[in-house]
């Protein structure tokens, strides 16, 4: 077993000791996976969805690679999983 | 144990087709004429890079032969398995290697790791495998954990298991075919009855949960009733938690002395 010090970084948290309390951040993790899908400065934008849209089996177009758009997806749950305001505890 | 020759090497069952069908992005081809010195380096660095998708792609590459040499050394130490007849009425599971080019933070190649696994599909519950249920810290108790060191001042430190599931001791009787490429030549129709985990079998994870929980039974901690992945110490020398992530431990306490105590002991 194999000892890494004090808690830093425990299931994509991240763990910060300050004098006030204990901040738990997503930080590293929304780095991680920015870079990791290629979205490293990437601007946000807000992306309005057409309320009564249809959804359809066959029509548009298939994405190029699906394995990636369900990895993007997982990591967004599990971030939201994490989400509690970042915050001092 | 010794590998075999290679153009010896006959396998005593098909290993069968290794491709899986998850659609691969295509490497392209690489064509190895009229390059100057320094274009063959750099292809030579690329090549290097590429990860062998079965045994037949890594045999003879003296990185990974020395990476399979290493794991199986490692497994040997272990003492993972005991090679015996396959008694009858019982069947052998298959195994695999898997290839991986491990980088530093850095981009170059820290290792090539090569890991035998098991094909833990291939077992039938009843037969080579029961219970498969293993407990992982919920996030609420991670987080409460975090709260109450912070509200009581404790320490918190973490803890990292190395190749955990090879740690668990399995109940069941699970027979595996030999490992391509190092089958025992003087008893070729042997299996090996797996006395430790590897990864692969269905049952792996909760194999080593036990071991981690009777160890640390053993060391007087008491499993909490709420959550069975978290571990209470209290002795007159303050508290002590553990939780545990599968091979990832947090470990928090009130003093410091036994907190750095326990770690010891875990080591």
């Amino acid at each position: 077993m194999k000892d890494l010090g004090e808690l830093k970084f425990f299931l994509g948290i991240e763990v910060i000791k300050t004098l006030e309390g204990i901040w738990l951040l997503q930080r590293q993790y929304a780095l991680d996976m920015l870079s990791k899908y290629g979205m490293v400065g990437c601007k946000p934008i807000s992306v309005p969805l057409n309320q009564n849209g249809k959804l359809s089996a066959d029509a548009g177009e298939v994405l190029e690679d699906a394995t990636m758009y369900r990895k993007i997806v997982g990591s967004l749950i599990y971030d939201t999983f994490t989400f509690e305001k970042s915050k001092k505890i | 144990m010794k590998r075999a020759n290679v153009a010896n090497r006959t396998p005593q069952t098909d290993p069968g087709p290794c491709r899986s069908t998850r659609e691969r992005r295509p490497v392209h081809r690489l064509i190895y004429d009229g390059y100057v010195a320094r274009h063959y380096a750099y292809m030579a660095k690329v090549v290097q890079d590429v990860e062998p998708i079965c045994f037949e792609d890594a045999i003879g590459h003296a990185l990974w032969d020395k990476a399979m040499d290493e794991e199986m050394a490692a497994l040997d130490a272990n003492r993972t398995w005991e090679l015996v007849p396959l008694p009858e009425g019982k069947k052998a599971i298959g195994c695999k290697w898997v290839y991986k080019v491990k980088h530093n933070l850095d981009g170059n190649i820290s290792m090539y790791n090569a890991r035998l696994i098991t094909k833990g599909y291939a077992q039938t519950h009843g037969i080579d495998y029961e219970e498969t249920f293993a407990p992982v810290a919920k996030m609420a108790t991670v987080r409460t954990m975090i709260a109450m060191a912070a509200s009581r001042r404790w320490l918190l430190h973490q803890m990292d298991v190395k190749n955990a599931f090879l740690h668990g001791e399995l109940q069941e009787e699970v027979y595996l075919d030999q490992p391509l490429g190092y089958e025992d030549m003087s008893h070729p129709n042997y299996v090996c009855m797996l006395r430790k985990a590897l990864y692969g079998p269905k049952q792996a994870p909760r194999a080593w949960h036990d071991k981690i929980a009777k160890y640390l039974v053993t060391i007087s901690f008491r499993m909490s009733d709420a959550d069975h992945s978290l571990y209470v110490r209290k002795s007159d020398e303050g508290i002590v938690v553990i939780t545990i992530y599968v091979d990832d431990l947090i470990v928090g306490g009130e003093n410091e002395k036994e907190v750095e105590h326990v770690k010891c002991f875990l080591k």
